[in-house]
């Protein structure tokens, strides 16, 4: 229970036994009264307030201003408005031909388009404002989201690039310019956020082009607070090559971007990169130790909060089962939880797509030889 | 002796008026339909049921009002924001254009 600390003048008044003891001070002087709410429970009204609503109340009053743009009031209207059942959702980008639809996605639920982006045309009636970068919309790719803000990307060679930065609940496009001067072939982009500054990053893994440093990739930072990329020297080139085939993060967990890819020494070896958003450091992290044959394939993906890695097909000869194994991302080793399956009686499943999981726990694989998609419950 | 003003008198009466109802209905659509009811009062009445059910310690109908006044406030302009809170308005007119334009992309989108 928190009490309002203010004092009432009238209890220095001189009061008549048969006064009233509580009268309103507004409603004795004025016939239409404004009350004065105490500031806690102000807040407790804008934490239930849109945040559209609240970045148009931030012109009401210098103090309504400086508590709006707090960042302890952002992460606690944030926590307030995130329930479970909100992280139900996925947003992805889907679709063939000339749309791409970017959608929240739900088992509960009818999927919910949010941005519809129509890759022929280089008009764009109906495109938030304040986009002001030409072929935004072809090819823009989802690289992810974090708290809400969700970044894009190019995927192929333009003449102009750029990531952008996109806030849905208040519409606000944030185009980031990429440093001219420098290649971003294949660049594979991904999102994080910082919390001990409480900054946004856009984080870009880009393989080196060179014949001679092939196997290498340097890693750009970009910050939101400070508006520009961050110098990174020598230290910045890693011994890392994230997966062609997205151009993006594979997911991110706690803020963290995480990458599919390749380490090429001393072989071609599959690992899970992550580059922590405070220092923009790589740290790469192996597969659990497993026994495989020649359909075994290891899946990262994210799994509530935590990395996981779904291995299909483990041991000494194929098979229909599936191994969970989840992440300790302090010590950076596997646990394996349990085993799924046998899949689909009779034939094995080569097909089989990368899986995603949503953060109830609930994971869905793609399954193309026998049944168009097929759902299992996990706990 | 004390007595109770009439004020006071009558938030009480509506906070007890939806304590028995929430304690006797079970039904989340009736008690949906009833708050929406329950709720229709002016401002000055919601503030203080929000500060009775605050200093009450009744979780549930401070969360029920406060949604109400947040549903309530989240069309309108600051002007009126002030109106209801009674809030001075310390931005001079040229600081307070800077702030709108600063917000613009979302001012757009009402």
């Amino acid at each position: 229970m928190v009490k309002s600390g203010k004092t009432k003048k009238k209890y220095h008044k001189p009061t008549k036994p048969h006064h009233h003891l509580n009268p309103p001070p507004a409603q004795a002087n004025k016939p239409i009264s404004v009350k004065t709410l105490p500031a806690h429970l102000v807040l407790e009204i804008l934490y239930r307030t849109p945040v559209k609503s609240l970045v148009r109340f931030k012109s009401v009053s210098k103090s309504w201003f400086a508590l709006i743009n707090h960042p302890t009031f952002i992460k606690m209207h944030l926590d307030f408005n995130t329930s479970k059942n909100d992280k139900n959702k996925l947003i992805c980008s889907c679709g063939y031909g000339t749309f791409i639809d970017i959608a929240l996605l739900s088992l509960s639920e009818e999927p919910m388009n949010v941005l519809r982006i129509n890759k022929d045309f280089t008009e764009r009636p109906n495109y938030p404002r304040k986009i002001n970068f030409r072929d935004f919309s072809k090819n823009m790719v989802l690289a992810g989201s974090v708290n809400g803000i969700v970044c894009l990307s190019h995927s192929e060679e333009m003449s102009e690039r750029f990531v952008v930065l996109w806030n849905p609940s208040i519409c606000c496009w944030c185009p980031i310019a990429l440093v001219e001067t420098k290649s971003w072939d294949n660049m594979s982009v991904g999102i994080g956020f910082d919390e001990v500054i409480n900054d946004y990053k856009v984080i870009c893994i880009v393989p080196e082009f060179r014949f001679e440093d092939y196997g290498w990739s340097r890693i750009e930072v970009y910050s939101t607070n400070q508006g520009s990329w961050e110098d990174v020297d020598k230290k910045g080139k890693i011994h890392f090559r994230p997966n062609t085939d997205l151009n993006h993060c594979n997911f991110i967990v706690n803020g963290v971007p995480y990458w599919a890819g390749l380490d090429l020494r001393p072989g071609y070896v599959d690992v899970l990169g992550r580059i922590d958003p405070f220092t923009g450091l790589f740290k790469k992290i192996e597969h659990p130790k497993h026994v495989r044959n020649e359909i075994t394939r290891v899946n990262p993906v994210k799994l509530r909060e935590s990395v996981a890695a779904l291995i299909q097909s483990p041991g000494d000869y194929p098979n229909n089962v599936i191994d969970l194994y989840l992440l300790d991302e302090n010590t950076t080793k596997w646990t394996k939880m349990y085993s799924i399956g046998p899949l689909v009686s009779g034939n094995v499943c080569e097909e089989m797509q990368i899986p995603q999981c949503f953060s109830t726990g609930i994971a869905s694989l793609l399954v193309r030889v026998l049944q168009p998609r097929r759902e299992l419950g996990m706990h | 002796m004390r007595s109770i003003s009439r004020w006071m008198r009558r938030i009480l009466a509506k906070v007890i008026e939806f304590c028995m109802k929430h304690a006797e209905s079970l039904d989340p659509e009736e008690l949906d339909a009833w708050d929406d009811d329950f709720f229709k009062m002016d401002n000055s009445t919601l503030f203080d049921i929000i500060k009775a059910a605050n200093y009450l310690d009744i979780k549930s109908l401070l969360d029920l009002t406060c949604k109400t006044v947040a549903n309530m406030i989240k069309g309108k302009s600051p002007e009126e924001i002030r109106r209801i809170f009674n809030i001075k308005n310390d931005f001079t007119p040229e600081e307070e254009q800077e702030v709108r334009m600063e917000n613009q992309c979302a001012l757009e989108h009402e």
